[in-house]
This record gives C-alpha cells, sequence and structure tokens, in this order.
C-alpha cells in the first residue's frame, strides 16, 4: 500500500548509495547552500557557504533519518557539520562506534 | 469584524486569549489556534494574526490564546507542572469555544500546539483538525530545539537535567513530561475531518503517519515557508501566506453551511483587566489590555490595583516579537516592578504584535518609519494615566525606539540592552512624524553603519549607507581605529553612539546601558572618553556582559538581563 509518510531507507534496509553520495544529497535538499552541493569540495565551510544554524539542524535531522543513527549531545557542535568531510566522519563514527 | 482582547480559565490563574468574531457576532465555526513553545511562538506570532483575521473574513470565529506561564497569560515559564499546565489551557480554550454554540469546533496547532491540541483531541474529539508542521512528540521538540541551541548559541550544556533552548530553559520535570508527549502512543479519533500540513523535506515517520491514518478523514498538504518563518529573522513570505491559505480554505470547506449566532457575552465581560499577581499586603497586581492611538495600538497595562501616580517603564517590541518582550521578559519585569509600585506598558509599535497600521504602513517592520509618531501616541496616552514619568524599555530594536522615544520627548529614564542603531541616522527619526523618509532596511545587521549629518547630501548620505550594508565596507569599517572614527565624529560624517547617550544625561535622563561584548566594541566607537566621563558622572550605567548573546538566547542570559534592569529601575525610580 501506498503511504503518505515516510519509510526512512534504513527502515527498509534497502541498499544504501555511498556514504558520500547522501552526504551532499541531503546538503543538497536542507542546506541551501549557495552553491551546488554536490560539487562543493570535502574540506569547503558549509557555514561560509551560507548554511545557518536552522538548516544544519535540518541536515541533523536528515542525516539521523537516512543513516538511521542518532548524534549525542557531546556531537551537537557547530564543527560537526561544518563540512562534507566533517559530517561523513561523525556519520561513520557512529555507523560504526567500535572502528 | 471585532477582535477583543477576553480573560478566560481560572479566576486566579487568568488565561489570555484574543477572541475574533465575524461581523454580527456570528460564525460557521470556532477554530482554537494553539501556538509552539518557546522561541517559535515569538515567530508564528504573525502568521497566525493573520490567520485569525483570514478566518474571520471567511465568518469563522477564533480564539487565539496564550497557554498558562506564556506570553500574557498569569503564571511563569518556571512554575512547577508545565505540561500539565500547558495541556489544561488547551482543555480550556477548547471548552470556552464549545461554550459559544459554534456549529463546527476545530482547532489549528503548529509545532507543539499541535501536539497539545491532538493530545487534547484525544480526551474528545474535535469537529475538525489542523496539524500545522506538527512536533509529533515532545521528545522531538526537545532534541530539535537542543540542537539548534547547541550550533546557533552554543554554550555549556544544562548539568541538572533541564534543557536550554533558544530563549528558554526548561526544566528537569517538564523534559521529563515533556518527553512523555508522544501521539503514537494514543489511540481513538482526534477529529472528523483532519488536515496535516508538512513541511515538504520533513514528512511523518511512520508511527505518526500510521497513528493518523485512523484519527479521522484524513487531508494532507505542504508546509511552505517553515524554515523561514520559525528561523532568527522569522520572514513571513509568500510560501507562507499559501500555507495559511491553504488552511483557510480547508477550514471553509468543513465549517457549517449557515452561521449561527455565538454566545460571548459572558466573556466579553472579563474583557477589561485581570488579576494575574500579589504584592505584599495582599494588593493584587492588575493587567488591561489597551488600544491607543490611530493605530490603534495594542498594550498591556500593569500596575497595582490601588496605584498612586507613579513612573511607567514603557517596553518596546524586539524585532518583530510581541509587547511579551524576549523571552518573555518584559512580562515578568512588569509583574516584579508593579509590587514595587512601578507601573509598565508594554506594547507593539505600529505594524507589529497586536497593533494595526496607519494608512499605507507595511507589517512587521522593525523599524516602523511611523515609531515616533507611536511614542508620541503612547506617551499622550500615559499622560491621562498620572504617570509621575517615563521610563524607556528596549532590547536591540526595541532599545533604538527607546533613545529614539526619550531624545524627541524627554525620559526620566532609558534602559537600552543591546542597542542597534542602524543606517539610519536617528536625526531622521526625530523629524516631524509623517516625514518622507524612508525607514532603514528591516532586519538592518548590528554594526558601525555611518549616520550622516543633517546637512549632507542625500546622494552622498545614501552611498555611505549602502558602503555600510557590503560586508568588504563594514570589515574595513571594523577595523578602524577609535581615533579614526573619533575624527569622523568631528567631522560630522559620522555620529558616535555616544552622542546620543550624552544628549539623554544632559536631559537629566538617568540612562542604563547593557550589551556584550561586541556591542560594546561598536557603542563605544568615537566616543570611549566620553562615555567613561557620563559614567563617572553618574548618568550613565553602562554594564557590559563579556558573553551576552545579542538577542540574550545564551544560557541565563535573560535572568541576567532581568536582575540588571529589575534592580536599576526599582533603585531609580521606585517610590
Amino acid at each position: 500500500m501506498r503511504t503518505w509518510w515516510s519509510n526512512s531507507r534504513h527502515d527498509h534496509g534497502e541498499v544504501s548509495p555511498p556514504v558520500d553520495e547522501t552526504i551532499r544529497s541531503i546538503l543538497a535538499q536542507h542546506a541551501h547552500l549557495s552553491c551546488d552541493a554536490t560539487q562543493i569540495g570535502d574540506d569547503a565551510d558549509l557555514y561560509q557557504a551560507e548554511m545557518t544554524s536552522h538548516a544544519s539542524v535540518d541536515v541533523m535531522l536528515a542525516l539521523e533519518d537516512a543513516f538511521g543513527i542518532e548524534f549525542p549531545n557531546d556531537m551537537l557542535r557547530k564543527s560537526t557539520f561544518r563540512s562534507v568531510a566533517a559530517i561523513r566522519e561523525a556519520v561513520s563514527t557512529l555507523l560504526n562506534p567500535a572502528a | 469584524m471585532t477582535r477583543s482582547s477576553i480573560w478566560f480559565g481560572p479566576g486566579d490563574r487568568p488565561l489570555f486569549g484574543m477572541l475574533h468574531l465575524p461581523e454580527h457576532g456570528t460564525a460557521r465555526a470556532g477554530v482554537v489556534l494553539c501556538s509552539p513553545l518557546g522561541r517559535e511562538d515569538l515567530w508564528a506570532h504573525s502568521a497566525y494574526r493573520l490567520l485569525a483575521e483570514r478566518l474571520e473574513e471567511e465568518g469563522i470565529a477564533v480564539l487565539r490564546f496564550d497557554y498558562d506561564g506564556t506570553g500574557d497569560s498569569a503564571g511563569e515559564q518556571h512554575d512547577g507542572s508545565r505540561v500539565a499546565a500547558w495541556s489544561a489551557s488547551t482543555a480550556q480554550a477548547m471548552e470556552l469555544m464549545r461554550s459559544t454554540g459554534a456549529p463546527v469546533v476545530a482547532a489549528v496547532g503548529m509545532r507543539m500546539g499541535a501536539l497539545l491540541a491532538a493530545l487534547d483531541a484525544v480526551r474528545r474529539p474535535l469537529d475538525a483538525l489542523v496539524l500545522w508542521d506538527p512536533c509529533w512528540s515532545g521528545r522531538s521538540f526537545l532534541r530539535e530545539q537542543r540542537a539548534l541551541q547547541a550550533l546557533s548559541v552554543g554554550g555549556p550544556e544544562p548539568t541538572d537535567g533541564s534543557v536550554q533552548t533558544p530563549g528558554f530553559r526548561y526544566d528537569a520535570e517538564t523534559v521529563a513530561d515533556l518527553q512523555r508527549l508522544d501521539l503514537a502512543g494514543t489511540e481513538g479519533p482526534l477529529a472528523a475531518r483532519l488536515f496535516v500540513v508538512t513541511r515538504p523535506d520533513r514528512p511523518p515517520d511512520a508511527r505518526a503517519g500510521e497513528r493518523l491514518a485512523g484519527a479521522g478523514k484524513l487531508d494532507t498538504g505542504s508546509a511552505l515557508g517553515q524554515q523561514a518563518l520559525l528561523s532568527v529573522d522569522g520572514r513571513f513570505g509568500s510560501d507562507a501566506q499559501r500555507t495559511i491559505e491553504s488552511i483557510v480554505a480547508w477550514l471553509v470547506g468543513v465549517a457549517a453551511e449557515e452561521p449561527v449566532r455565538l454566545e460571548v457575552a459572558p466573556l466579553l465581560a472579563r474583557e477589561e483587566g485581570a488579576v494575574v499577581g500579589a504584592a505584599a499586603e495582599q494588593r493584587r497586581i492588575v493587567e488591561r489590555p489597551v488600544r491607543i492611538g490611530s493605530a490603534g495600538l495594542f498594550g498591556i497595562l500593569t500596575e497595582l490595583e490601588d496605584a498612586a501616580r507613579a513612573p511607567v517603564a514603557v517596553c518596546f517590541n524586539t524585532g518583530k516579537s510581541r509587547h511579551v518582550g524576549p523571552s518573555r521578559l518584559w512580562v515578568d519585569l512588569a509583574r516584579m516592578w508593579a509590587a514595587r509600585g512601578i507601573r509598565t506598558l508594554r506594547v507593539d509599535l505600529s505594524g507589529l504584535g497586536d497593533s494595526d497600521t496607519h494608512p499605507g504602513q507595511r507589517r512587521d517592520v522593525y523599524y516602523p518609519g511611523e515609531a515616533l509618531r507611536d511614542i508620541e501616541e503612547v506617551a499622550g496616552f500615559l499622560a491621562g494615566c498620572e504617570a509621575s514619568g517615563l521610563v524607556f524599555v528596549g532590547l536591540c530594536s526595541g532599545a533604538y525606539h527607546a533613545v529614539l522615544g526619550a531624545l524627541a520627548l524627554g525620559a526620566t529614564g532609558v534602559c537600552a540592552c543591546n542597542p542597534v542603531f542602524t543606517g539610519r541616522p536617528i536625526a531622521h527619526d526625530l523629524r516631524p512624524p509623517g516625514g518622507a523618509e524612508a525607514g532603514p532596511e528591516p532586519g538592518a545587521a548590528p554594526g558601525p553603519a555611518p549616520v550622516a549629518p543633517s546637512g549632507m547630501g542625500t546622494a552622498l548620505r545614501r552611498r555611505i549607507a549602502g558602503l555600510a550594508r557590503r560586508d568588504a565596507a563594514r570589515a574595513v569599517l571594523r577595523a578602524l581605529p577609535d581615533g579614526a572614527w573619533w575624527a569622523l565624529d568631528r567631522l560630522g560624517l559620522w555620529s558616535a553612539p555616544a552622542t546620543y547617550l550624552e544628549t539623554l544625561v544632559r536631559a537629566g535622563s538617568s540612562v542604563l546601558v547593557v550589551v556584550g561584548a561586541e556591542e560594546a566594541v561598536h557603542l563605544r566607537r568615537g566616543g570611549a572618553r566620553r562615555m567613561r566621563r557620563l559614567a563617572a558622572g553618574g548618568g550613565l550605567r553602562f554594564d557590559v556582559i563579556e558573553d551576552l548573546d545579542h538577542a540574550m538566547f545564551g544560557p541565563h542570559d535573560r535572568d541576567r538581563v532581568l536582575e540588571i534592569v529589575y534592580a536599576h529601575v526599582v533603585e531609580q525610580f521606585a517610590a
């Protein structure tokens, strides 16, 4: 049955696209950057690219939904969401806590 | 169309509401608007007001109200059992609407207001319910607000179980109670008809979706413009207006065919004033809504029931926030001052909050060009209330208006918190009301915007103001040493804020300025020595709180500023 609500990829157990691709797709949808999220450099400062703190909260929520993770309070810092590389590192840490 | 401020609920703890009644006192439906909580309530106000007015035009009665301990209602945000109190307030508002005999009773709730409305509907289903960008659980609300605090303001996390959100802190009991609120954990119908309006990029999760599927005949829509509406600068754009129109159309569709006369006389009987607290010797603190002047400026006057002639503190809007003040600071100050014999009028300037507009005026302009005219009308109103003096109080744009009003009309005192002097010179605002000069750009960023002397050519003034708005030029201006600012001031190319403060002190005003470190740098520019002299002379108190957030969203910011401003005014002006 078709539903109007959201089932996260994580819930469906679908084969996920690469982490980077998902992050950039989320940035494109939620970060409201002044440039193309799919082209932005790994280390480019997303806040410099006009991501607001409100947009970064939307990015955080979307990342949690897409990867089935929850950012702990000690990761709720601007630096966690400052760049694609920083987000990738945070997501990897939460996906592989033992690594 | 009529719009009346009312008090309802428990007599010893009244709730404040604004009742919109269509013409002839008849309506096809009655709708209760349940507000979001905290900072989101402040930004959603203009959208709620427009929604209420649009519904009223369509022949639907509307009640807007403040939960216990929020807005203008009695109580404080740090009282115990907050969640139970908000739920009880929601139930009382619903009962009030039912008591009018409205043929269809509905509710609209945004964010936490949607959750509170839905949970009340579990207890007693409604005819219709609109969930507008809802929080599906108290936990999700807290999580989002906590993240917003961490990512926008920062500061240490509380260690006592409380949660700090932008401008509002929820204690451990409230946090625990909020964590238990979960719509998906309930069962049964919510309303005969449901309209769920969600952000395109935030569809409901599966649990919420499945819960709503069995809650009533369901329609869905898009909540456009929500991020802008609920962001720090509270932009209320055309997207949000389209959302409002979709909600209006849906409610018109579920309303009764024929209007019926509503029973509202008992409600309007309590329109005048209400007891909101007590002072020493069992004297009662009373609040009374007022309308002032040609634009119907809305305000709330707080005083002791048997107040003698006393000074009146006038508190202005902060940005587009309504008269309750930043993090509800004006409400708490008003009630604390009343207990010490000082009256307070918290007022919306024209086009802001619940005030109307002058002909041709736009709404939601932070620095309305009509501000001085408004302040003059406020002063005229208070002259008829035996005010023994005026103390103008404000934060950010409100501080600007406090200084403007005092310069123009004279004032016993001024309390300016993080004042922002924008590209518009105060000299322009001091021109007679009705002048043709345009106001500063709404929401203009704080900074060293030059103030041109009145003798300078219009083109040159515009060029300097335009330069100041460019980031690069602004960076250069920021790097100028104080001596350069002093020279610019002496040459008449710019006016140091110290000039305004000096003028006020020389005119006999007692001036308090409370600022963060960055704002202190701006204010001292070109006049640091004069500021020190004024402070040494006792006419100026200049308090710098190093880590004070500009909007006072940091942990304890609000309470620190409240303590300073409260004590200063009592010390200077209480009998």
